[in-house]
């Protein structure tokens, strides 16, 4: 069932990079109508990156260069934190699988 | 291995009889890690933290809520996502609030390096001398890494998500001061915001810009005591000493609205008037001056500092009025200065005993209230005036008529201090073009020979966009107007070339 509340883009998220290029965490923040969704997977097309909740529903993140995500998503220790927009809350940073572009699947 | 200073997530499996947890990393891979701080682990628990190995090798980490607050506890590159880079930097400065204080330079990119630490020597001095107290007091300071920026190629976008990142009110401000500041030479600034959100004021610190590099002793001397370009500043104090004493004069300044408050707790708008921001500065002129003591800096220095400050007085009049120009007496702090040197601070003071005694110093010696006018124009007293006249006369030797061997002999210490920063500079094509544009405004009248020989073996000038020569020649023409009788046009050709 398609989910109302979710926007159709995330607008506010950045990368930190720890030194030595260990250790990076997308940090993405969710807007409180969006509170309650589950999102279990991150991954990309040749638009962009999204995030995918659990019942496959997608929400494209702003500015995500695909290429950045490419290489971030094959290294074990990249991590996505979702935060409250308002509260500043994190909604947890190990639920999201980042997936790789074509292991993506939708609808099915 | 595990490096020094690595992130480790990871789950507590159990515990050691010598009181170390045994952590399984999500690899797979397990550590023995003692944990310090006040929070021990639980069993079966997550645990995040950065891990460092002490001297007899043991691992040793210290609870953190979440990766980000470990990374940001280290060196980390930040890349601004989303469509809009305004909301964005918002958050990520809110974020950045909560942090500990740290040194902003731009990244590869359109990265923002943030550290802990510069590689700065002198910025990290100053930085040391007054972090702790940031710290205690919750301020977070984003001290922008002025060398790494002088080095940089930054473009009017790339310069954009640097400094948005300062800029909590989401608007464009602290962007436009900082294009501005980096515009007229990197003048040195301590930049603040207030928010009213909640209906009381919350007044925090957007970014420090601690040093112009583009200075010298020479021009900080000038610029400290307003002094034209007709006079040679009598000073010995060295380039790194004039850093030291602008960069922590810079972030004592951000602490400036905590300290010097009504009450505890209550913030002072230090930006309000000529006399808030008269207290602030003499409340950081004598942090700066202690801490440089306290660190084994030359009194000297200090002292030249004070007497620089109260040539201002003289070098800062309309004319040859008793009226001074705008600013002029808000920054007249040489007598906190003078204070601050002649207290008997011990070596190595902590920086709550420093910044202690320089609130002391300001409430004692600060000018009353009553010496500005909002209406008119700020005055010296007679008497401040003759002693300004007499310090300007020490500090300051007027090159016009002097003979021109006399001159180049007093022109070595000129020599000298462009000279080392044409050294500095000249492996950076961009540094070495941003040192052509600004460092004209503090050439001497008479001595632009030795500039131009100083500066001819500089790497090839670089069109960098930002380094407009026309607010500096504004600048320039601003004070041979300040000290001229008459009409402009005679001003233009008033001062000989050479």
């Amino acid at each position: 069932m398609k989910n109302n509340k979710l926007p159709e883009r995330l607008d506010t998220a950045f990368i930190v990079i720890g030194e030595n290029n260990s250790t990076p965490v997308c940090l993405i923040y969710v807007p409180e109508a969006v509170e309650t969704v589950r999102f279990t997977k991150i991954s990309c097309d040749e638009e962009g990156v999204f995030l995918i909740t659990e019942h496959d529903e997608t929400v494209r993140i702003g500015n995500f260069d695909p290429e950045k995500f490419d290489e971030l998503s094959e290294r074990p220790d990249f991590r996505i934190h979702l935060v409250h927009e308002v509260t500043n809350n994190s909604l947890g940073e190990f639920d999201i699988q980042p997936v790789a572009r074509q292991q993506a699947v939708f609808g099915v | 291995m595990t490096m020094e200073g690595e992130i480790v997530v990871g789950t507590v499996r159990g515990t050691r009889k010598d009181g170390k947890h045994i952590v399984v990393r999500r690899d797979g891979r397990v550590m023995d890690v003692l944990f310090d701080g006040d929070h021990s682990p639980l069993i079966g628990g997550d645990v995040i933290g950065r891990v460092r190995f002490d001297e007899e090798g043991t691992a040793r980490m210290t609870l953190k809520p979440s990766v980000l607050d470990a990374l940001l506890e280290g060196k980390a590159t930040i890349y601004l996502l989303g469509s809009r880079p305004d909301l964005t930097a918002r958050r990520f400065a809110k974020m950045l609030a909560r942090s500990k204080s740290a040194v902003m330079s731009p990244g590869q990119g359109a990265s923002i390096e943030r550290s802990p630490v510069s590689e700065d020597p002198d910025l990290q001095w100053a930085l040391d001398a007054f972090q702790p107290e940031a710290e205690r007091l919750n301020i977070a300071l984003n001290v922008i890494d002025i060398q790494t920026v002088a080095r940089s190629e930054w473009q009017k976008s790339s310069l954009r998500d640097f400094a948005l990142p300062a800029d909590v009110e989401g608007n464009r401000r602290a962007m436009n001061d900082l294009m501005k500041l980096l515009r007229t030479g990197f003048t040195p600034q301590c930049n603040r915001m207030i928010e009213m959100h909640s209906g009381e004021r919350e007044i925090s610190v957007n970014f420090v810009l601690p040093y112009s590099p583009f200075m010298g002793a020479h021009g900080f001397a000038r610029e400290v005591s307003r002094m034209s370009s007709g006079y040679l500043p009598n000073v010995t104090m060295t380039i790194r000493e004039s850093r030291r004493l602008s960069s922590a004069r810079n972030i004592a300044l951000a602490l400036a609205h905590n300290r010097l408050g009504a009450g505890r707790g209550i913030q002072a708008n230090v930006e309000t008037s000529p006399r808030t921001l008269h207290m602030a500065a003499c409340f950081a002129d004598a942090a700066a001056s202690l801490a440089f003591i306290a660190y084994g800096g030359r009194r000297t220095a200090v002292y030249e500092y004070a007497d620089l400050k109260e040539a201002s007085l003289h070098f800062g009049r309309i004319g040859k009025t008793d009226e001074l120009q705008p600013g002029v007496l808000a920054e007249a702090t040489h007598k906190a200065i003078r204070a601050a040197a002649a207290a008997d601070m011990p070596f190595g003071a902590s920086a709550k005993d420093i910044v202690n005694a320089a609130v002391r110093i300001a409430k004692r010696v600060a000018l009353p209230a009553n010496r500005f006018s909002l209406e008119e124009g700020d005055r010296c007293t007679p008497q401040e005036a003759r002693s300004a006249e007499v310090i300007a006369g020490h500090m300051a030797t007027e090159i016009m008529a002097m003979d021109f061997d006399d001159l180049l002999r007093l022109g070595d210490g000129y020599k000298k201090d462009i000279e080392a920063l044409v050294d500095e500079f000249r492996d950076s094509p961009e540094a070495a073009a941003r040192l052509l544009t600004f460092a004209p405004v503090y050439v001497p009248d008479r001595l632009r020979r030795i500039f131009d020989e100083a500066v001819a073996e500089l790497p090839e000038i670089r069109d960098l966009g930002l380094a407009s020569k026309s607010i500096d020649k504004d600048k320039l023409a601003m004070r041979i107007r300040a000290r001229a009788k008459q009409a402009d046009d005679e001003i233009e050709f008033a001062v000989p070339g050479l």
